[in-house]
């Protein structure tokens, strides 16, 4: 914590570390909880105090690792899913698993960090939107390709990535034919689209161009619901 | 010599790393950490053992990737790796540069203190008992460097003593060196 | 320049990955490129991972680990494996064999025309940008190849090898 470099401690432990001491932190039906003193002290005194999550401010850029450690976590991930699957369905809904329980998550850090600017998306176009640029940018550093309504359905749309950041190493064999291990990302955004009420069903697909062989496909079909809804607010 | 490798490991970072926001790596390990603990049913014991494995074979490739950046020779001692590790590797890789401490004096055991740790930031285990004595929630670390420490000959016992997230004053992985490993002969030589 | 062959050793000491080019690859000859690029299996061009080979990638093994073991017992500081004199090449009449380690007990080997002194870097770039890239970075490929006869049949990784062997 000496350390010049460490950059994490934003705001000053010695000032907080009492506070941030209490387990749970803060109660929702009555706020932040005053323990007594002594308790106070008994808590700092144990270890949990020393480095707390909560004296760490969420709202600083978010540093960077290397690409290639994030593809070697996410190919153990694919390699555990695999594992523990009997075909390529199941092991792309494993992957989307995982991923949507981290995509309310990445919703929160974005719009806690655009601060008086964010807002709740309602409408549909929004929130695809939303996906297309903000969440693209924070998580890959750059917006995705297309965004695209489809020309059959009402409730489906499309985002397209030339280049997914996930799979830019991962050539599937021969024998896993359809897999799509971006599956992951769709799980990431149908994790956002659910907890914004937009719910529907993300898949990925590889549809591949000349000098794009990783080209992805987000498909998104949303619930009647969601589109009965929508008509009625903006339509109507 | 400790100087320049520090330049090293800042060069072969800004240049030869492409980078990732963090909190992608973070949440994904994160999920993976979730999952298992949910596979097994909340037996720590054997989360962490799968942390390790998977660590292994990440280890085997990344020394791999590792070498052929870096440009790094073999080792002439222990002592060397400590700080090829540090300063080169983990910067390569996370972005940090774990401090190397207590140094035994045979010169065959040292630690890795991470000051801070992309894997596990924002993490909090939860709040039973039984996690907090547990789970090495960066478990995956031991793995990593035990498989890619084995890769170039050094067969090293590697483990966490301390990790934050339980309270620990700091997070310490110790380094053990348990022997070299000799060259694998060709079936049918002596 | 022509190069002949193409081998990877692992640290078990088995061959895992040998590409033989009965074609001359060189680098007026656009076709012989072209064609390499676009057939994955370029049965017109040569062999890859041929069982026929298994008794030279033995032979050759054999070869190259003796003279790096004299390579290294040669130099005055023999007691760690130093690149102070490590093993490069060796030539025959008619070959020159190119050899390239790493730390991590890899072996890469090419097999060229006389007239070609030094793969080193070319060597080193396989390893660096096709090797890594191609399988140690392709979690669908395997990195050990302990259970003899394995071998890396990657498309990634053998297309890379005959597109960079093409342009040299």
């Amino acid at each position: 914590m000496s350390q010049p470099s460490d950059i994490i401690q934003v705001s000053n432990p010695t000032q907080t570390s009492t506070k941030s001491a209490l387990k749970g932190g803060y109660n929702p039906s009555l706020g932040p909880i005053q323990l007594p003193t002594s308790y106070q002290a008994q808590l700092a005194s144990t270890a949990s105090s020393k480095r707390n999550i909560y004296d760490h401010s969420l709202s600083r850029r978010a540093p960077e690792v290397n690409l290639s450690s994030l593809s070697y976590i996410f190919n153990v991930m694919i390699q555990y899913s695999q594992k523990n699957s009997k075909g390529i369905q199941e092991l792309e809904g494993k992957l989307n698993t995982l991923g949507y329980s981290i995509g309310p998550k990445v919703l929160e850090l974005i719009t806690l960090r655009e601060g008086k600017n964010a807002k709740r998306e309602i409408k549909l176009v929004e929130i695809l939107q939303f996906i297309h640029t903000q969440v693209w940018r924070t998580l890959f550093g750059r917006v995705a390709d297309e965004l695209e309504k489809s020309s059959e359905a009402d409730d489906e749309y499309m985002i397209t990535d030339k280049q997914p950041l996930m799979s830019e190493f991962i050539s599937v064999p021969k024998d896993m034919g359809q897999l799509n291990v971006n599956a992951f990302v769709a799980g990431i955004i149908e994790g956002i689209l659910d907890v914004c009420y937009f719910q529907a069903s993300v898949s990925a697909h590889t549809v591949e161009t000349p000098g794009c062989p990783n080209r992805t496909v987000f498909f998104i079909k949303f619930d009647r619901d969601v589109i009965e809804r929508e008509n009625l607010r903006f339509h109507k | 010599m400790s100087k320049s490798l520090k330049t090293t490991g800042e060069d072969l970072w800004k240049n030869k790393a492409d980078k990732v926001n963090s909190e992608l790596f973070t949440l994904t390990y994160g999920s993976i950490v979730a999952q298992l603990v949910r596979d097994y049913k909340q037996d720590y014991t054997q989360v962490n053992l799968q942390l390790e494995k998977m660590g292994y074979d990440i280890g085997i490739r990344i020394i791999e990737e590792f070498l052929a950046k870096s440009q790094v020779g073999r080792c002439q001692s222990f002592k060397e790796t400590s700080e090829i590790l540090s300063k080169i590797a983990f910067k390569y890789f996370l972005n940090i540069t774990p401090r190397v401490e207590n140094f035994s004096t045979d010169g065959k055991q040292f630690s890795l203190i991470l000051d801070e740790n992309p894997l596990a930031e924002f993490v909090e285990l939860p709040d039973d008992e039984k996690a907090n004595k547990q789970l090495w929630y960066s478990n995956v670390l031991v793995g990593v460097l035990r498989g890619a420490l084995e890769m170039v000959q050094l067969d090293v016992e590697v483990a966490f003593v301390g990790d934050v997230l339980r309270g620990d004053d700091a997070t310490e992985i110790r380094l053990k060196l348990i022997k070299i490993l000799k060259d694998e002969i060709p079936a049918g030589e002596d | 320049m022509t190069i002949y062959s193409f081998w990877v050793f692992d640290r078990h000491c088995n061959c895992i990955y040998n590409r033989e080019w009965t074609q001359v690859v060189n680098p007026s000859s656009s076709t012989s490129a072209s064609a390499s690029s676009n057939t994955p299996t370029a049965s017109l061009t040569g062999s890859i991972n041929s069982k026929d080979n298994e008794d030279t990638a033995k032979l050759l093994f054999g070869t190259i680990f003796s003279l790096r073991n004299i390579s290294n017992k040669l130099s005055p500081s023999s007691t760690t494996m130093t690149s102070a004199n490590s093993l490069k090449s060796f030539a025959t009449t008619n070959y020159r064999a190119h050899y390239y380690e790493t730390a991590s007990g890899l072996k890469f080997v090419a097999m060229s025309d006389l007239n070609v002194k030094d793969l080193q870097k070319e060597l080193r770039f396989v390893y660096e940008r096709i090797y890594v890239d191609c399988v140690v970075r392709n979690p669908l490929c395997p990195v050990d190849f302990k259970h003899q006869g394995k071998k890396i049949t990657n498309g990634s990784f053998i297309h890379g090898i005959d597109r960079f062997f093409g342009t040299l």
